[in-house]
């Protein structure tokens, strides 16, 4: 590392060792979607100090962004994400190598984009994308990091690997198997209006939730949620490269749970029987 | 006329993802609150960000300090390019990038037993983000004096935080802490002499924590900083914004002292939770 990183990581010393923070200056790290979630993860990781960051996001910032995307800003309304991204990373470490993909991941270029990365972070709002990512990087025995931000307080993060039970099983997808036919598509992306009607349950207002199902309402997220879920997915990131003993990943299905209305705002719990109802979360 | 249904529009259009989780009338509150922020570093940076992206309409901010380099691990305002400006004027400027129709006043003034009482008043509620035990005294004490509830915070290596909310008619800062400060000044020598005994004390409690030994040694000899990670420091703002949003629109805070929000994750199985302390009050060197 040199004399400038050296003087930007000083105080992570204690915390981590010389030898770890050379680890995450070695390490590669892909983020896919630079939003709610994947702007904070990024940023996070750029200050750690990991060295190699990959940004796949094809959208442009739009206004109803800033109420919690950290990379978000009126000068940026319109501006690709991912080329944001790379201009705040540079800003914190002009050291810190930088990829952009102006691209939406698909099952065509999942594989190609996620090879000789050592962690990817799933930061997509799309169950089909999800899918798509966490069958190719466990193919490519790459750890995968999901999120969740759920109405009202609620998210959650787990890491994949090529040693976890698959995605879709530990999350009970109908596409477990299957190739991503429109009919298996469109049943799992039925589960995103499942967790709209359960966040009713939990606190969200009845009426938003009608809203969206009739598609007149976005997905609501609030600023404190969605930047925890971020923060907890690059510590997973953290985890995956330092190869700690005493400090493991939590592995799928051990689910990093959150929820700000409750007492245990942030639990790490498993399933009774090995899975989670993706509608619940 | 056109102006004013311009921000009207533009707030709506930026909150409108709040909604849901919010009602409108609790996103109204948000925006006619006023908040002021002691400390503009890892904690108070970040908590500025994000309560001016939650929709709050007037944001003040004090710190006396500029970024340094070695701040960049952890505040989210320090960048190459804001380096050796002032905190307070890159935040006000950042702040204006977020919602440029915000009301803010931000000063580059240390807070101090003086000046406490002109900055604090007509603020609906104070988040405190100091690195040092006697301004938080002060900032907390003129809190409860005005009647203004206020958020505080610390935080510990490896990775460990804490949050508790103090309401007027609640226990005080110094109490729920345990300091044996309470009705004496700050310029008072033993309270100098006993807060900084607490800090010392807090690192090498932190050893027992998993912060190595050998940092403890050299930060009580003066040779080494505060251990601080960006995981802690934004975790700490993202709760402290969470209580002070919930305070603003009229619901109950979670942890309302001598109750506090209790993070580590170092622990694998409960990271954060909200912890009412058996004997009614903390230890300042344990959290």
């Amino acid at each position: 590392m040199n004399n400038l990183s050296q003087e930007i990581y000083a105080r992570n010393y204690g915390v981590v060792t010389h030898e770890e923070q050379q680890k995450l200056a070695n390490a590669k790290v892909t983020v896919i979607g630079a939003g709610g979630v994947g702007g904070i993860t990024l940023i996070s990781l750029a200050r750690m100090g990991f060295g190699n960051i990959q940004v796949v996001d094809m959208d442009e910032f739009d206004y109803s962004n800033i109420n919690r995307q950290m990379l978000s800003g009126i000068s940026r309304v319109g501006k690709s994400k991912a080329e944001c991204a790379r201009d705040t990373i540079l800003d914190i470490n002009p050291a810190i190598n930088v990829t952009v993909r102006k691209e939406k991941l698909v099952e065509a270029n999942a594989e190609e984009i996620i090879a000789g990365s050592d962690v990817v972070i799933d930061g997509t709002d799309n169950l089909i994308a999800r899918v798509i990512i966490h069958r190719a990087a466990q193919k490519l025995k790459v750890p995968s990091v999901w999120i969740a931000v759920t109405p009202p307080f609620r998210g959650g993060v787990m890491t994949f690997s090529h040693e976890t039970p698959a995605y879709e099983l530990v999350l009970q997808h109908p596409s477990y198997g299957k190739e991503l036919t429109p009919e298996v598509v469109k049943e799992v992306s039925a589960i995103k209006d499942e967790r709209a009607k359960v966040s009713v349950e939990h606190g969200a207002l009845a009426d938003w939730a009608e809203n969206y199902l009739n598609n007149n309402a976005p997905w609501a997220v609030i600023c404190p949620v969605a930047n925890i879920v971020g923060i907890c997915a690059s510590f997973e990131a953290f985890k995956v490269i330092l190869k700690r003993d005493d400090l493991k990943p939590s592995y799928a299905p051990a689910l990093v749970k959150i929820d700000l209305s409750q007492i245990n705002m942030v639990q790490v719990q498993t399933p009774v029987n090995g899975s989670w109802n993706n509608a619940e979360l | 006329m056109t102006n004013q249904l311009l921000i009207d529009e533009f707030y709506s259009e930026m909150t409108k993802k709040n909604i849901g989780v919010y009602t409108e009338e609790e996103q109204a509150k948000l925006r006619n609150s006023k908040v002021i922020i002691f400390g503009l570093g890892g904690v108070g940076g970040m908590e500025s960000i994000l309560c001016a992206r939650s929709g709050i309409g007037h944001i003040s901010g004090v710190d006396p300090d500029i970024f340094e380099l070695s701040n960049t691990n952890r505040q989210m305002l320090a960048m190459t390019s804001t380096m050796n400006e002032y905190k307070s004027v890159a935040a006000e400027r950042h702040l204006k990038d977020i919602n440029p129709y915000l009301s803010t006043n931000f000063q580059n003034v240390r807070v101090t037993e003086e000046n406490v009482f002109e900055l604090m008043q007509g603020h609906d509620l104070v988040l405190e983000a100091l690195d040092d035990m006697p301004s938080r005294i002060v900032v907390h004490r003129a809190a409860r004096k005005l009647g203004i509830p206020s958020i505080s915070m610390s935080g510990s290596p490896p990775h460990r935080g804490f949050v508790s909310a103090f309401l007027p008619d609640g226990i005080s800062y110094e109490e729920a802490l345990n300091i044996q400060t309470q009705g004496k000044a700050i310029s008072d020598p033993e309270v100098t002499q006993f807060v900084q005994e607490i800090k010392k004390k807090r690192a090498q409690f932190s050893v027992s924590k998993g912060a190595p030994q050998s940092w403890a040694d050299d930060f009580c000899s003066g040779k080494a900083g505060w251990i601080i990670t960006p995981i802690r420091a934004t975790l700490i703002a993202a709760f402290s914004c969470h209580e002070a949003v919930q305070i603003l629109i009229g619901q109950k805070p979670l942890a309302a002292a001598p109750k506090g929000i209790y993070i580590d994750m170092d622990n694998l199985t409960n990271p954060v939770s909200v912890i009412n302390p058996e004997c009614g009050h903390w230890e300042a060197y344990q959290i």
